[in-house]
């Protein structure tokens, strides 16, 4: 991980104070000192240091820790500053500078200034740990930063797809259909008519309340389904015939709204209606180790091929239930959808029975 | 126009209900049309419209077998050895904000189901003013190519591919276009990389490119074929290496030198 932003001119004004307060300290801390030689030596020694850990950093950042990292910039620029201040001209300023310099460790150890270059390599390991603790809140903010941003992504798409599922609720296509066969009936068969408009309304009412609640029981979403169903057989007429098949003990198992429904109604649209004659439709429920599943067949034309009659959208409805079960269930909600070898086309949704919500 | 000055019409909706309660309004506000027959499908209605040649046609758009746009559109092409089609076409659609566009500016007839009385009543009027006053004209080429027009505009050609068939043996299953995010090669497969599984399909990745969208899809890496929608950003690394952040999922796809060229501009 890399923690060294890459603003160097915000750091270099961080830089430029840190050796002034260095060269300040140091003055002060020693009565002999000059201020221009202490401040030489720590904007020299200071930058060495940085310079070197911003180079390390960009060079071995992927093995060794940052730390270590700053430890061995401490060190080598130390050294390397030293040689600097002592070409620029500069007296070394004691006996343990020279000896450092010219790396006679036992002179160094010998020597009574040990205390001072002890002192110099702890303000320097001090601000170049300042550094980096810099570094790191920095980082920090950025990652908080994003995942701020991504959660607010993350609700967008979350209110857009429910807003969109809203929208794909009511297909005006379906909508002026269905009034228009109920306008149909009024006069021919008003008991037809008032029937279909029964169903009309439970349909339109499940929808729109749909959204609103987390979690509806298979029957309440069967009743949905029935109602579409029911529309359908009386403007599709002899041409449509259909079976349900779901046991009784299936029914008040608790799932998300409009799963099912999608299944129901892009059976119908893409694999009913297009068809002359001999339409059929299957919804078969069952469960097996601890996982229901429920199967929406028709044996229309499967996938559509060619120019589709419907236009465009096929196929974009179940997507989105597979997202929705990913999302509700994790992995263990799935849509599977196939062409069955006589054709004709299969939706099949696999539920938990023990359903941990993953979500709210 | 018939020699005796009475127009007849073919109805067409495949949802008996619908067609009842036309066929009911068309005799209480033109008493004088006469329906010589009904379809209820676009292969059933061009065929009687081919025998009976009537003046008028009535349309719905949304049929099986052929939808009412395809059947006009066949009548207009006139095949050789069949004489070219007097025919008047109006068409009835449920609902298309778009479709009604078209119609209006193509000049075509049209009715919005529901159908109001009113309006009804206002459609049939325009219809018996023309065959009043025009005798009847054979399908004009601007007719033909304004249908043709049309068509392509409302029935959208579905992409070449828009669903694949994977899995092994005897249950394949489906999976949309919509939801790859990318394709990886292996061996004589392809893998399909969707956000939470994982397909295998039978198909190479040189055949893929040609057969999916344009713009949609690229091909970064020998082995790898990538929706630019799923793209969330492209990685440099210290060596130079670039890699490509996907935005459903954790997998990093390389992007080899080779390949690199069409990402520049971001």
């Amino acid at each position: 991980m890399r923690f060294i932003a890459n603003n160097w001119l915000r750091d270099l004004r961080w830089l430029m104070l840190i050796n002034l307060l260095i060269a300040l300290l140091l003055f002060l801390l020693d009565p002999d000192a000059r201020l221009v030689d202490q401040l030489l030596y720590a904007y020299v020694i200071g930058s060495c240091i940085w310079l070197l850990a911003k180079l390390l950093d960009k060079w071995v950042a992927a093995w060794l820790s940052p730390w270590l990292i700053q430890l061995t910039a401490v060190c080598c620029g130390l050294w390397l500053g030293f040689q600097l201040v002592g070409m620029l001209g500069l007296p070394a300023a004691n006996v343990s500078w020279s000896a450092l310099t010219s790396l006679h460790w036992q002179q160094l150890l010998q020597s009574p200034d040990w205390r001072s270059l002890l002192v110099t390599l702890l303000i320097c390991s001090a601000a170049a740990g300042f550094f980096l603790l810099r570094y790191q809140s920095l980082h920090y903010r950025a990652a908080l930063e994003q995942e701020k941003r991504q959660r607010a992504e993350l609700q967008q798409a979350e209110t857009s797809a429910r807003l969109k599922l809203l929208q794909a609720q009511i297909e005006p296509h379906f909508l002026f259909n269905t009034l228009a066969n109920v306008q149909g009936l009024i006069t021919a068969d008003p008991a037809q008519a008032k029937h279909m408009l029964e169903q009309l309304n439970t349909y339109l009412r499940a929808s729109l309340q749909r959204t609103r609640r987390q979690m509806v029981t298979l029957a309440d979403e069967l009743e949905l389904v029935e109602a579409l169903i029911g529309i359908a057989r009386i403007r599709l007429g002899e041409r449509f015939s259909y079976r349900l098949q779901i046991p009784a003990e299936l029914t008040s198992l608790p799932l998300p709204p409009l799963l099912l429904q999608p299944l129901v109604e892009n059976a119908l649209r893409h694999g009913i209606e297009p068809m002359l004659a001999g339409a059929e439709l299957q919804i078969i429920g069952w469960q097996q180790q601890g996982i229901c599943y429920l199967q929406v067949k028709d044996n229309g034309p499967g996938l559509p091929v060619g120019t589709s009659q419907t236009g465009s959208g096929d196929g974009v409805g179940l997507v989105n239930v597979r997202q929705r079960l990913h999302q509700l269930y994790g992995g263990s909600g799935r849509l599977h959808l196939s062409t069955s070898p006589q054709g004709g086309f299969v939706a099949e949704l696999q539920l938990p029975l023990q359903h941990n919500a993953v979500t709210a | 126009m018939t020699a005796t000055g009475m127009v007849r019409a073919i109805l067409a909706d495949d949802e008996p209900v619908l067609l009842d309660y036309l066929q009911q309004k068309l005799s209480q506000y033109w008493p004088a049309l006469q329906v010589i027959a009904t379809a209820s499908n676009g292969l059933a209605a061009l065929e009687l419209i081919r025998q009976h040649q009537p003046e008028l046609v009535l349309l719905d758009i949304q049929m099986p077998g052929l939808t009412g746009l395809q059947v006009a559109a066949q009548l207009a092409e006139s095949p050789p050895g069949q004489p070219p089609c007097h025919s008047r076409c109006v068409f009835i659609t449920a609902y298309d904000d778009y479709a009604v566009q078209a119609f209006e500016q193509a000049a075509l007839d049209y009715l919005l189901k529901p159908v109001t009385d009113e309006r009804l009543q206002h459609c049939i009027r325009r219809l018996q003013a023309t065959f009043a006053h025009e005798p009847a004209q054979p399908a004009p080429l601007q007719l033909q190519q304004q249908l043709q027009q049309l068509l392509q505009q409302l029935q959208p050609t579905v992409a070449p591919l828009q669903w694949f068939h994977v899995g092994l043996a005897q249950q394949t299953r489906l999976v949309h276009l919509s939801e790859v995010l990318f394709f990886q090669a292996c061996d004589k497969y392809t893998e399909l990389v969707t956000r939470h599984e994982r397909h295998l399909l039978r198909m190479s990745l040189k055949t893929l490119l040609q057969k999916l969208p344009q713009g949609q899809y690229a091909q970064v890496h020998r082995a790898y074929l990538v929706a630019l929608a799923a793209v969330r950003y492209i990685e440099k690394d210290i060596f130079g290496r670039q890699h490509i952040h996907l935005k459903d999922h954790p997998q990093l796809l390389p992007l080899s030198r080779n390949y690199a060229g069409q990402f520049k501009q971001m």
